[in-house]
């Protein structure tokens, strides 16, 4: 019997053993956080790749402790929703001006005006300040272009299910969990706005989509909506701006990019403080540098973003700015479009993919 | 009230403080979001179950999830009984290397696995590749739908048969089998007469496991069933996520939830009806029967082989494929060029790609710990006072299989972001301990019944023995009880451990910034907008995982092993170490 008990005894040790190294981890890191409370928790979708460590970095040369969380834009915006009454984030960023009016309209930002907002288009600024612009993004459909000349190229989404010869040569989204995804839905759907139709989009429209559904490929797994152009599975895809340059050379293949007449949904990402009990000033001062032409310039050259700030937009990326005079971005009304998101996702969640 | 002269003080405070923790953990934030969901600022809504019964896709779904709930179990019975058999009843060559296989499916699961069988059989992967330089006219994406996943999960939930049937097998009484043969019964008599009988208790608990894995079952149909074959569970994972349908996520799982406990009822009523003692009192070990027919001697060994070529395919795939970079990952051509460390350098010299695996091992080692602990304590309550109380007990346990755990976690972190009355006035949203909490709770149901089921194996008269020998009930537990449960004690502890290491429904509402878990950060990579790399970084951390998952297998579960021997060889071993 005293086996069993040397057993127990070891494995306990070896539990214990592991567990104080858990728990050394995060005591440290817990007790550095108390200790100098100008620590800063920053949530946000755009820090994945090597980014996060770039804007950490970045910002230990300004003072600034950040603990970088990154999440996908859907549940970085849930958790910010759940943990609303006692919010661990000071500042968000990255997720678009529909998402940060969400977040508004339940009275979880505190309202800021950066100091660079004054370099800023107008249009693009929130007019009770509680988040400010940072970068615009763009989502449209893409092509080899060493495959498809720019002129055989399609014109419109539409083109994708009225031409019987791409059939399950083009990518849909396999979920509507992302922000571009979305963009991909509501762009065709916002031509067809007609007050009496279901969910104010006419029948034609939904028709229209559930084709679009029907003959599309879906995405295998480990595979991307980049990556399954560039082998030859599809002919058509569809990606955002900042990705363009960055899959070009990754994966060594040139892109075409398709501008419907109606133009291409532009988003604009976004930055906020959250409302707490206290906003430390070390937030503040963080969000009036995160958004200066300095770093948006080193982070549009690094990671193919393109700022508002109008002094850092020299420093963007050249392809993406090939790729931005290419489409002109679609008049829409993202009011609209954010009350009626959910409702939409839903009614394609659940009658249209199937 | 007879019996309270038995109850002592600490089992009275212990069984209190469960309560509270059920209570404040279970009974009250999975309230709260169904009162949210149900009972919202608009009222009661009808028009919600509208939507779910008259969309196909929703319907089909439920049906899809049943149709795998109730044909997993029986498919994985035989698949996981023929390698029990194969390992320990007939005698078959190369035992040792058909057990390691056998093993695999133990530290091998969800995406990863998922992963491995779409890289292998899927319609670049190999054995498609080969078929069709044989069949140049088939499909090569054959392997889809329900055929493929009901595939790929018969193998891949095998592994609580190879834990505690193959545990419980071989400690039957060899003698009643030899008894059997002496009375002229042949060998597969003995194995439906004499044999499973007395495993009944596992052979139960094993099918509630299988019929929830397959109601719930979440990767495989996502990745292999594509859209012929679309289950229940990652819609209710998508509506989940979005508030606005939160409602259409509550009454799918009440869908789900009904089905459980229709088969839970069942179970119950089964078990009440008597077991068969499965432990023998004389220790007398099995022999492993050689098969006199030839053909059937040829056809279980291939078939055993078989079986283990099917397990270790995928898992060497994806030991391949994550030395290879994105480019070969997106176009599935393996070359000798193909080939580097990079990503195994990425990750191991990056802070950021190493600290969420400290996290998770300690979580997870703490969840597993906790959770053993009480079940263990809690079980034997239960198993000893039979009375309406503790079936009430009994009941509560089990409600974490009736919601889904995303929607558990969303409860815990609303009901607790202000204070509450019931933990003290704390908030508990955002801090450390709320992620443990969770992940005890879901890990409850299921580690109950399997130590439930191991006190069934612990022969009363032993027991009785010790009592009239005068030992205290305490002493004669730890004396005699525990070293039969001890191998079912420390396989929990393992699984438990594995099953926690990398999860992600539960970890991405509660973990605190400071501690990332490694099942966010797998999540997080595979996502496009995080883009190509971290679908190659995916790979190696699924390896890694995979590495720790066998260490602590090998630890606890080898020692678990001779923890038996040592159990039923006596002195002799004991002298030897």
């Amino acid at each position: 019997m005293k086996n069993i008990f040397k057993i127990f005894f070891v494995s306990a040790l070896f539990f214990s053993i592991l567990a104080g190294c858990g728990v050394k981890k995060t005591g440290e890191s817990a007790s550095k956080d108390t200790s100098k409370n100008e620590k800063i928790v920053v949530y946000s979708n755009s820090v994945s790749n090597g980014r996060g460590d770039f804007l950490k970095e970045e910002a230990k040369k300004k003072g600034f402790k950040l603990e970088v969380v990154d999440l996908g834009g859907n549940d970085l915006f849930n958790r910010l929703i759940a943990e609303k009454d006692a919010p661990v984030a000071d500042v968000t960023f990255g997720m678009n001006q529909m998402m940060f009016a969400t977040l508004k309209k339940k009275g979880m930002l505190s309202a800021y005006s950066p100091k660079w907002i004054d370099k800023v288009d107008k249009n693009l600024i929130d007019k009770d300040s509680k988040f400010s612009p940072l970068s615009e993004q763009r989502v449209f459909m893409i092509y080899n272009s060493d495959k498809i000349k720019k002129n055989k190229a399609i014109k419109d989404w539409k083109d994708l299910y009225t031409n019987s010869d791409l059939k399950g040569k083009y990518i849909v989204p396999t979920n509507l969990g992302g922000a571009t995804s979305n963009a991909v839905v509501y762009t065709q759907l916002m031509n067809f706005q007609d007050k009496s139709g279901k969910l104010d989009i006419s029948a034609k429209s939904w028709d229209n989509l559930d084709k679009f559904f029907k003959n599309g490929a879906i995405l295998s797994e480990g595979q991307t909506e980049v990556a399954a152009l560039a082998n030859g599975d599809v002919d058509y895809s569809y990606t955002f701006l900042s990705n363009i340059p960055v899959v070009e050379q990754k994966l060594g293949v040139k892109l075409g990019v398709v501008n419907p007449p109606y133009g291409v949904p532009q988003t604009v990402e976004q930055v906020g403080i959250l409302k707490k009990k206290h906003v430390s000033e070390s937030s503040k001062k963080f969000v009036d540098w995160l958004g200066t032409s300095e770093f948006q310039g080193k982070w549009a050259k690094k990671f193919g973003t393109a700022p508002v700030n109008k002094d850092a937009q020299s420093s963007i990326n050249s392809r993406v700015k090939e790729v931005m005079k290419e489409t002109t971005p679609q008049k829409i009304d993202y009011s609209f479009v954010n009350d009626h998101t959910a409702k939409w996702v839903e009614n394609i969640e659940l009658n249209i993919l199937k | 009230m007879i019996r309270l002269k038995r109850f002592n003080l600490g089992m009275f405070l212990f069984v209190a403080a469960f309560l509270w923790f059920i209570l404040a953990f279970v009974v009250v934030p999975n309230f709260s979001i169904i009162k949210s969901v149900f009972f919202s600022a608009d009222g009661v809504s009808t028009e919600r179950l509208q939507a779910i019964v008259s969309s196909q896709r929703a319907v089909r779904g439920i049906k899809n999830s049943f149709l795998l709930a109730v044909t997993l179990p029986v498919t994985t019975t035989i698949i996981g009984i023929l390698e029990v058999l194969f390992l320990e009843y007939f005698d078959i060559k190369g035992r040792k290397l058909l057990k390691v296989a056998y093993m695999i499916p133990l530290v091998f699961g969800g995406v990863m696995l998922a992963n491995g069988y779409m890289f292998t059989y899927g319609s670049r992967g190999f054995i498609t590749t080969s078929l069709l330089t044989i069949f140049p006219h088939m499909n090569p994406a054959w392997f889809r739908g329900y055929g493929a996943v009901l595939f790929l999960m018969s193998f891949a939930c095998t592994s609580t048969y190879m834990i505690f049937f193959r545990n419980a097998f071989t400690n039957i009484d060899y003698q009643t089998i030899e008894a059997a043969r002496g009375l002229g019964s042949s060998d597969f008599k003995i194995l439906f007469k004499v044999v499973f009988p007395t495993l009944k208790p596992i052979f139960l608990t094993c099918t509630i496991l299988l019929f929830q894995t397959g109601l719930m079952a979440m990767a495989a149909p996502l990745m292999i069933g594509g859209r012929d074959f679309e289950t229940i569970s990652p819609l209710i994972l998508t509506f989940t996520q979005r508030p606005s349908s939160r409602t259409l996520a509550a009454v799918l799982s009440f869908f789900l939830g009904l089905m459980q406990l229709v088969l839970l009822y069942i179970i119950q009523r089964n078990e009440r009806k008597g077991n068969f003692l499965s432990i023998s009192k004389v220790k007398t070990t099995i022999k492993r029967v050689h098969i006199h027919s030839k053909p059937l001697n040829l056809l279980s060994h291939l078939t055993a082989y078989l079986f283990a070529f099917i397990n270790a395919i995928p898992l060497i795939v994806v030991l391949l494929f994550s030395f290879t970079d994105y480019q070969t990952i997106s176009s599935r051509h393996i070359t000798l060029k193909s080939f580097s460390l990079e990503n195994y350098q990425l990750i191991l010299t990056s802070d950021t790609a190493y600290r969420p695996f400290v996290t998770s091992v300690f979580y997870a080692t703490a969840a597993s710990i906790i959770v053993v602990l009480m079940m263990m304590v809690i079980a034997r309550f239960i198993f000893k006072y039979r009375n309406r109380f503790s079936t009430i007990l009994e009941m509560l346990i089990h409600i974490p299989w009736v919601f889904p755990g995303l929607m558990f976690a969303l409860g815990l972190v609303m009901t607790y972001s202000h204070p509450h009355a019931i933990v003290f006035n704390n908030v508990l949203t955002g801090s450390l301990v709320i992620m443990l909490i969770a992940y005890v709770v879901v890990l409850m149901p299921k580690t109950f019944r399997f130590l439930k089921a191991s006190y069934y194996g612990v022969d009363q008269s032993l027991e009785d023995a010790a009592k009239i020998l005068g030992a205290k009930p305490l002493y004669s537990y730890i004396k005699i009880v525990l070293p039969i449960i001890l191998p079912t004690v420390l396989a929990m502890l393992a699984i438990n451990f594995n099953g926690k290491l990398s999860d992600y429904d539960l970890s991405v509402f509660l973990y605190n910034p400071i501690a990332k878990p490694v099942g966010v950060v797998i999540r997080s990579n595979s996502s496009s907008e995080s883009g190509i790399e971290g679908i190659a970084l995916n790979f190696v951390y699924s390896v890694l995982l995979m590495a720790i998952n066998s260490l602590v297998f090998f630890f606890v579960y080898a020692d678990g092993k001779n923890t038996i021997k040592n159990l039923f060889n006596g002195r002799k071993t004991k002298n030897e170490s």
